[in-house]
């Protein structure tokens, strides 16, 4: 019985080899192991334009697609915030109370605060041009502005906003307090206005054609920089303002005071320094980066650079954020 | 039947061998005049498998979006950056040389110094475009520092043409697939970057398919020379261990008839021949050496051992090895055949030449050898006073050691536990590319370090499309497919293969940047449709008709996403596929379809999506050819499972091999590993059929003496072929492309297996398991067994 068995299997069994081969060709395919490809933290194509920091130490930078990116002392404490909107975000601000707003295209806001999920808000902006372009937390109350004359004043829960607006077909740039309590804002094709009541109303002065950028006062000198390369210094609170020769022609898009110098930086990666605001000098840290640079802030480490990559600027070192994080912040 | 035609056609050719052999040699003659015409060369397209969605899409879109026969130039400076006025001259130079190359696209060599990058800028009349380096190079400081703001300032530039830090810059040029010709590509590639007149100062890394092809052909002549080396070197090792001029001659002369033949008619039928498939022209040799072997080696026991004159022994040579002959040369060629059924060109031909070129062996050897046999006068002369014959015979003795002796009921559970354990390494077998660079060169290989420098500074050099297909024009417009893009080109960057990607959408973003001033915070989409349609509009302005071809036709109906890619493996490419397909299931897109995938790894990836069930198929196929042809000739299915072990141990040898060596399986292995079981199965059936013959001419006979007998004559002339052509492939190792290398030592591995495994494995297998199909319906009597114990005691 045995032996008629094996010689049955015996005879079936190539069938069944060559009929198990050809299922398997029929059917077995190569396999993938799927990669689950989480949301990075970063990824190559965010891209920055502002960056703040907030009582509990912690800079957020806002970017494009509806992105900031919270950034803690060390990378464990890093997360990417993705707003429920998805615009890209053109300015953060913080108040003091720890609530962090970030305002972008269309007028879109979004807050946070503390540990509490972002809420936004869309504010009354032109349906052609609404891009909401900067957030400044100034005396107490959080100032958008941007496109179409857009200004905005908010108090530190930013739930309601208040219309300053300018009237006219003009982007506004930047905005920021002198030492005098006044209000300076610069805007495009060189109109930078001026408040004396806390934004009621403006008065603008013509610095030439070039879209003027930032603007920042250290004590009664003034400092603006705009496309072209151009920089503008004022040595009595803004009352006159004096174009400096500048060594370079790239768009420059934000300059600050930090550690006893001027610091401007721009397009290119471009990177200007002066001691006086009068004598501008490049400035090449080593590995700085060669894309565009929208926002710098001082900390107690070096300045924080919000652009095409963030990272910090300390002494002539450059770190890229996070790639090149050591330790932590 | 298979016997009375065998004597009838013995008895026919050695009666008329000399107009036999005339026949032979003028018709031999004849296809070698053909051969003055062949064409050696590789042709892309012949590895392009036809009927599969990706290759349908490559096709319809190759001539704009990207076609498989790219070339990317590296020019690197040796210090500081490449913005200086020599270098920017040298990129020059090349981009103008290489317009002159021939079945280059001239309006695809793109580089800093064509017309096709430009800088685009905002004036008070639209958009500016401007080519950044086209028609001169910048003469004065300021004007490389203007084109230093300008690269930097160009996304579509930055990082992709030019290294971030400056350091380097990369040329492309593309060809026009009908005029590809890999020989002449590579050698005037190089003469350009030869000629350099800034050698000092830049250093020239090349990398593309020509290129690749291009070193292929390089090393033609050193693949023929190392192709005669191994001929000689088993020519020799013949010589050495048969000792005669006919066991070194008869073998080389068959195998030369029958690569006469065989290139001949694959001439005759329009065939170009691939140089990385020499490989496999060298194996249908080994098998035709191997005929060769078994019939001089019978012969030689007829006239030594049995005393029979050289006239009757080349005639009951070629009776009675007609049969296992017949059965090995059906075999192989079918084996071959099946391979045909793989829907890729090259496969196809190699098939098609393959089973003509293992047919004409049945006239090269199985009829040729004995009739040149017959002529032999002097049969036990010896050629030469070395006899190294007693190393066969202790292997050989060995053997049947192994049969005689209790040892032959471990051989069965031993050979299945070590399968078993090969099985489970074979697992790990690659479908596709296994390694980095290229699996054709060595990883040390100027090709391949040229590949891996430009991977690690430029987004890849290895490019896959995907297609967008509108069902209205202006559809690519649309705000929310150009977002679809975006989003498709951040996910797909997660990959970390992937460096990086390019569409229609990059350069609106960038085009509406530029309008606003150049400012950063305005580089994004257009809110509408219509706004979208403008940006591009202004971007057209000043720009060349086919400057967005790439990305989008002319109604922006159809476009791409073109994808960069670090390497070509199987792994990457199938997680790419896997990866878009799940993008494109997640995020569906009204009114538009999106299809996978063109471009070189589009073509790769689809040769990969069928290789596994093809070679599956084909192995499936071949088994049953074997099947079949022991089905007719033993009349028993049974017979099928015998000689399919063997053929199933080499194959599961060589895959573990392929396995641990990090040889992917790819369209180049898959006509060795077909062939490799024409290896494994004829073997066996010298073996197998010699101990049926035996029984057959003496019932009476003890089965151990059948296998005895077996092992020492057919044993003999396995062993033979199997460790003289194992020597001869090893010098592929020699070889400067890998693929060679690696090939032959799979081919020897093979040889090597499957002579073993039908020497030590078969024997023990066909006592213990006595098959009617050899020892018919002859009853196993207790003295027979009981003899047979006796003896294997004996050996003890």
């Amino acid at each position: 019985m045995v032996a008629k068995v094996m010689r049955v299997a015996a005879q079936l069994a190539p069938w069944a080899i060559v009929g198990g081969l050809a299922y398997a060709a029929a059917f077995i395919r190569p396999s993938v192991e799927p990669l689950p490809l989480p949301q990075p933290l970063n990824e190559p194509r965010d891209l920055f334009y502002d960056v703040s920091v907030s009582d509990s130490g912690h800079y957020w930078f806002a970017g494009n697609n509806g992105l900031v990116l919270e950034a803690g002392k060390t990378l464990e404490n890093w997360r990417r915030h993705e707003m429920p909107e998805v615009v890209n975000l053109q300015g953060i601000a913080s108040a003091d109370n720890g609530t962090v707003v970030a305002v972008g295209n269309a007028g879109w806001t979004f807050r946070k605060h503390r540990d509490e999920e972002w809420k936004s808000l869309q504010l009354p902006v032109s349906e052609i041009a609404g891009k909401l372009i900067k957030l400044a937390w100034i005396d107490g109350h959080f100032w958008a502005i941007g496109e179409m004359g857009a200004i905005f004043r908010s108090d530190h829960r930013a739930e309601e906003w208040e219309k300053l607006s300018i009237e006219g077909d003009v982007a506004l740039n930047d905005i920021t307090r002198a030492i005098s309590g006044d209000l300076w804002i610069t805007a495009e094709f060189g109109t930078l206005y001026h408040s004396r009541d806390g934004g009621r109303s403006w008065d603008s002065v013509e610095l030439g054609q070039e879209s003027l950028r930032s603007v920042e006062f250290y004590g009664d000198q003034g400092i603006i920089v705009g496309n072209g390369g151009v920089i503008f210094q004022s040595l009595d609170s803004g009352a006159t303002w004096q174009p400096v020769s500048s060594p370079t022609n790239e768009h420059l898009y934000d300059v600050i005071r930090d550690d006893g110098r001027w610091l401007a930086t721009g397009n290119g990666g471009v990177l200007l320094g002066s001691e006086d605001g009068a004598l501008w000098e490049l400035i090449q840290p080593h590995n700085f980066a060669n894309g565009y640079h929208a926002r710098l802030l001082p900390s107690g480490d070096g300045v924080v650079v919000a652009g095409q990559t963030i990272g910090l600027l300390s002494g002539g070192d450059w770190q890229v954020w996070p790639d090149d994080m050591v330790g932590d912040i | 039947m298979i016997s009375t035609f065998a004597r009838s056609l013995s008895e026919f050719c050695i009666r008329h061998r000399v107009w036999v052999s005339i026949l032979i040699f003028v018709s031999t003659l004849l296809m070698a005049l053909t051969l003055l015409k062949i064409d050696v060369r590789t042709v892309f397209s012949d590895m392009v498998p036809s009927n599969h969605e990706y290759v349908d899409v490559h096709e319809s879109y190759k001539d704009t979006f990207g076609g498989t026969n790219k070339v990317s130039i590296l020019v690197q400076a040796r210090e500081g950056d490449i913005l200086t006025g020599p270098i920017l001259e040298e990129v020059h130079r090349i981009t103008r040389e290489l317009a002159k190359v021939r079945g280059v696209n001239p309006f695809q060599v793109v580089s800093l110094a064509s017309r096709k990058l430009k800088s685009v800028s905002a004036s008070s009349m639209g958009i500016e475009s401007v080519p950044l380096m086209w028609p001169d190079v910048p003469q004065t400081q300021a004007g490389i520092e203007s084109l230093r703001e300008a690269i930097i300032n160009n996304p579509l530039v930055y990082g992709i043409y030019v290294e971030p830090d400056l350091s380097s810059t990369l040329i492309q040029m593309d060809f026009y697939d009908h005029l590809v010709d890999y020989s002449r590509i590579f050698p005037q590639v190089q003469a350009i970057l030869d000629a350099s007149p800034i050698a000092d100062m830049v250093t020239h890394h090349v990398v593309g398919e020509p290129v690749l092809y291009g070193w292929v052909d390089f090393y033609l002549d050193e693949t023929v020379m190392i192709a005669l080396l191994s001929l000689g070197a088993m020519l020799f090792a013949l010589f050495l261990l048969n000792r005669t001029w006919r066991g070194t001659l008869l073998p080389l002369l068959s195998g030369v008839v029958s690569t006469i033949w065989a290139l001949g008619i694959g001439v005759l039928l329009g065939f170009n021949f691939d140089p990385l498939v020499i490989v496999v022209a060298f194996i249908i040799t080994a098998r035709c050496f191997s005929h060769a072997v078994q019939l001089i080696t019978r012969f030689d026991d007829l006239c030594d051992g049995e005393g029979v004159q050289p006239r009757k022994a080349a005639e009951q040579t070629m009776k009675e090895l007609f049969r296992p002959g017949l059965l090995g040369l059906v075999s192989d060629a079918g084996a071959i055949l099946c391979v045909v059924l793989t829907p890729i060109p090259l496969l196809q031909k190699v098939s098609i030449i393959g089973a003509i070129w293992v047919m004409t062996i049945g006239f090269s050897a199985m009829i040729l050898t004995p009739v040149m046999l017959s002529w032999v006068k002097a049969p036990l002369r010896n050629a030469h006073p070395l006899n190294l014959r007693f190393l066969l015979t202790a292997v050989l003795s060995l053997a049947v050691k192994v049969v005689e002796t209790r040892a032959r009921f471990v051989v069965l559970p031993v050979t299945l536990v070590l399968v078993s354990g090969l099985v489970f390494k074979a697992t790990d077998l690659t479908i596709g590319d296994a390694t980095t660079g290229s699996p054709i060169l060595w990883e040390d290989s100027d090709f391949n370090r040229d590949s891996a420098l430009i991977n690690a500074n430029y987004p890849g050099t290895e490019q896959m499309f995907i297609v967008l297909e509108g069902e209205e024009q202006d559809a690519l417009k649309r705000p929310d497919v150009l977002a679809w893009m975006q989003g498709f080109q951040r996910r797909m960057e997660r990959l970390p293969q992937v460096g990086g990607s390019v569409s229609l959408a990059d350069i609106v973003v960038d085009v509406r940047r530029n309008l606003y001033e150049g400012n950063p915070r305005y580089g994004e989409l257009g809110a509408t449709q219509i706004e979208n349609g403008e940006l591009i509009s202004f971007y057209m302005q000043g720009a060349a008709p086919d400057d967005l071809a790439q990305f989008a036709d002319p109604l922006f109906q159809n476009g791409s996403v073109i994808l960069f890619f670090r390497d070509r493996q199987g792994e990457t490419l199938r997680q790419a596929t896997y990866q878009i397909g799940r993008y494109i299931d997640e995020n569906p897109l009204e009114g538009v379809s999106v299809r996978l995938a063109g471009g070189s790894l589009g073509i790769i990836a689809a040769v990969n999506e069928i290789l596994l069930s093809d070679q599956i198929e084909a192995i499936a196929l071949a088994l049953l050819v074997v099947i079949l042809c022991c089905l007719g000739v033993y009349r028993s299915s049974a017979s099928g499972i015998f000689f399919i072990v063997p053929v199933l141990i080499s194959n599961v040898v060589t895959f573990a091999f392929m396995a641990w060596q990090g040889i992917g399986m790819s369209i180049s292995t898959l006509p060795v590993v077909a062939l490799g079981i024409g290896l494994g199965v004829d073997y066996a059936f010298y073996i197998v059929d010699s101990v049926k013959e035996y029984l057959e001419k003496d019932p009476e006979a003890d089965p151990m003496d059948a296998i005895r007998q077996s092992l020492f004559s057919a044993g003999r002339g396995v062993l033979l072929t199997s460790v003289t052509l194992a020597a001869g492939v090893l010098l592929w190792s020699l070889s400067s492309l890998r693929f060679q290398a690696e090939m032959g030592t799979l081919i020897g591995l093979w040889l090597l297996v499957s002579a073993f495994t039908s020497l030590f494995v078969m024997p023990s297998l066909v006592r213990v398991l006595k098959p009617k199909f050899i020892f018919g319906d002859r009853p196993q009597t207790a003295e027979s067994d009981h003899r047979t114990e006796r003896l294997a005691q004996s050996t003890h």
